[in-house]
């Protein structure tokens, strides 16, 4: 879970920099690079949180 | 044509001449205006310096005989003074001013470190404060160390000219790659150790004040981890942040690097614009402090079986909030120097600069006070300081571009945004932050960032141009939207490249070495299993339902 999370969290700086490539205009670009970063967000604070939360002391 | 007419046309004639000639006056004066001659040494060799005789009885008011022709060097006696030595001496004066600005802020910076400390250590309970203090104190040589030996080659490597402080030409090297028929500055190749070439004064000052930027990055981590991080793999953690991930970023942003050159090699506004450092400094800093506060964890304690969180009072927010002022005071030096000079190519916005410093802290202690205030009935002292923090964080960035309306907005939000992110992440996320420093550092330098691209206002004009695009540096709201998609980029790569880099490194450090104390340590308190003292021996530590000594009281005080 925790090397998936973090596959997402850079899938989402991947898709940031394609937009660079793939488009030329700013809107496009700025579509990229936003769903980049929310894609980065759920692969930090999400999944591999949730990866962490699975074994949190207070759980124990 | 009686008498009254010929007054009234006598008067009619004088208004009109005075209002030809107040219209005329601009043009008049650009005509009288004496046009540009150049000098000669024919024209400063018969220049002379008061008499000996004079110099002797004193100056008093520093008016005539202190700082004339006498103190301008003459590279030939014989010849006496001439333009060159004249000239010579002016572009001496530029830099010489420039150095000067740059080392007292640098050194206004490096004192931040005191804030730092005090801040965190405030807000963490009295049984490991000797832990935390050592972490913010230890942070200014293990992070000089690594940043001596690579990280400042690798940030500024390849960084040269920095025209203000005299082109610092040795640092001439970045390593660039070319992907898809662009290129990609990568890391800098020049100033190892500061040997070689890079033995340049200009090159010194330079790593002095990036120096002490490093050295805020790396005492962000520390806050977050808190009470439960075992010195030993703090220590690793903050050699490797200062060698090689802040540097990475540093040189990405600052150093020439690829987000720099977003303007030129993809026409995206200036490029990625961090004036001081909101992305470069904070939230490197906020979201390595993020990627090791997951795999340290949450302090025992810190949330219920159930997952509700407990506020876990620091133990004196007296250096609190002096540290925090200690904090806005330093960071006169971290926004406004960042202009590394204060004599020419637009240094003279250092004054807009400081303010909109100023302003920001304001807007963003008073938006968090009132925020607390509205939302929990009492206005809370440590919101309050986290409030003037993150606004001094998100107007970082924008400092050097916005004017000061934007600077109070910007303040503003940021003051309720800390607030908002420190709920998160105690109730969403449940990632336990004891100082707050991931919503303080990390989401309001993402802010700030962000605030570049939105509120720059194109009225900046530092030597012409910026990141090598001429022009001024203008956000979406005063019509570039290619700035905002620059800015938008370096945010992904903070969030995609550097948290990865941060958190990976972290993890590989907790399978080799550890990164948590054990429990019976830190039920105990860290000062004295990690550190061999207690912070306040003469104290006696308040035990509390969790078994931890908390609230330090005075020896013989009724518990």
């Amino acid at each position: 879970m925790k090397i998936a999370g973090l596959a997402v969290v850079m899938a989402g700086w991947l898709l940031a920099m394609a937009g660079l490539f793939i488009t030329g205009s700013n809107a496009g670009r700025a579509i990229f690079a936003t769903a980049g970063i929310v894609i980065s967000l759920i692969g930090s604070l999400g999944i591999l949180n949730s990866a962490h939360l699975a074994t949190v002391i207070w759980k124990q | 044509m009686n008498a009254n007419q010929f007054r009234s046309r006598i008067l009619l004639a004088i208004f009109g001449i005075v209002g030809a000639l107040s219209l005329a006056a601009p043009l008049m004066a650009a005509d009288a205006a004496p046009a540009a001659v150049a000098l000669t040494n024919k024209d400063v060799s018969g220049v002379t310096g008061p008499k000996t005789d004079d110099l002797v009885k004193g100056d008093p008011s520093g008016v005539s005989l202190t700082g004339t022709v006498n103190d301008v060097p003459v590279s030939d006696a014989k010849i006496g003074l001439t333009m060159a030595d004249v000239v010579n001496q002016v572009g001496q004066n530029k830099v010489a001013i420039n150095f000067t600005w740059t080392l007292i802020c640098g050194f206004l910076v490096m004192f931040m470190q005191a804030g730092f400390a005090m801040v965190e250590t405030g807000l963490i309970r009295a049984k490991n404060a000797n832990h935390t203090m050592m972490m913010n104190f230890m942070v200014y040589g293990l992070g000089l160390f690594a940043y001596w030996v690579c990280g400042f080659a690798i940030q500024m490597g390849g960084c040269a000219p920095v025209a203000n402080l005299g082109g610092v030409n040795p640092l001439n090297a970045e390593k660039v790659i070319t992907f898809l028929g662009k290129p990609f500055g990568l890391f800098g190749m020049k100033g190892f150790y500061l040997a070689g070439t890079s033995y340049d004064v200009g090159v010194m000052v330079l790593f002095l004040f990036q120096m002490v930027f490093m050295d805020t990055t790396t005492t962000i981590v520390t806050g977050a981890c808190a009470e439960r991080w075992k010195y030993s793999a703090f220590c690793v953690s903050t050699i490797f942040l200062g060698a090689i991930v802040y540097p990475l970023f540093g040189n990405w942003a600052w150093g020439c690097g690829w987000l720099s050159q977003l303007g030129v090699n993809f026409g995206l506004g200036h490029g990625y614009c961090d004036f001081a450092g909101s992305g470069v400094v904070h939230s490197v800093g906020g979201l390595t402090a993020l990627a090791c506060s997951l795999i340290v964890g949450p302090r025992i304690g810190k949330f219920n079986r159930d997952g509700s969180p407990n506020t876990i009072p620091g133990h004196d927010l007296v250096i609190v909030l002096a540290g925090c002022f200690i904090l806005a005071f330093g960071w006169f030096g971290f926004n406004p120097g960042s202009t590394l000079g204060a004599s020419g190519n637009g240094c003279l916005r250092i004054g807009s600069v400081a303010v909109n410093t100023m302003l920001a802290g304001c807007t963003g202690s008073f938006a968090a006070l009132l925020y607390m205030w509205m939302r929990y009935g009492k206005p809370d002292a440590s919101m309050s300081a986290n409030g003037m923090l993150a606004g001094l964080v998100a107007i970082t960035s924008p400092s050097g571009f916005v004017n000061p309306l934007a600077s109070c907005v910007i303040g503003w939000i940021a003051g309720v945004l800390v607030c908002l992110s420190v709920e998160f992440f105690d109730r969403v996320a449940k990632v336990d932050d004891p100082v707050g420093a991931i919503s303080v550092h990390g989401v309001n330098g993402l802010f700030g960032v962000l605030a570049v691209g939105l509120f720059a206002d194109g009225k900046s004009n530092y030597g012409g141009s910026w990141n090598g695009v001429a022009g001024s540096v203008t956000g979406l709201f005063y019509g570039d939207a290619g700035q905002l998609v620059a800015q938008l980029i370096g945010m992904s790569t903070l969030l995609g490249v550097i948290f990865t880099l941060s958190y990976v490194f972290n993890w590989l450090t907790d399978m080799i070495v550890g990164q948590r104390v054990n429990a019976k340590a830190e039920l105990a308190g860290l000062d004295i299993p990690e550190m061999g003292a207690l912070c306040y021996p003469d104290y006696v530590l308040k035990i509390t339902e969790y078994g931890n000594q908390d609230v330090p009281t005075p020896v013989g005080a009724k518990h």
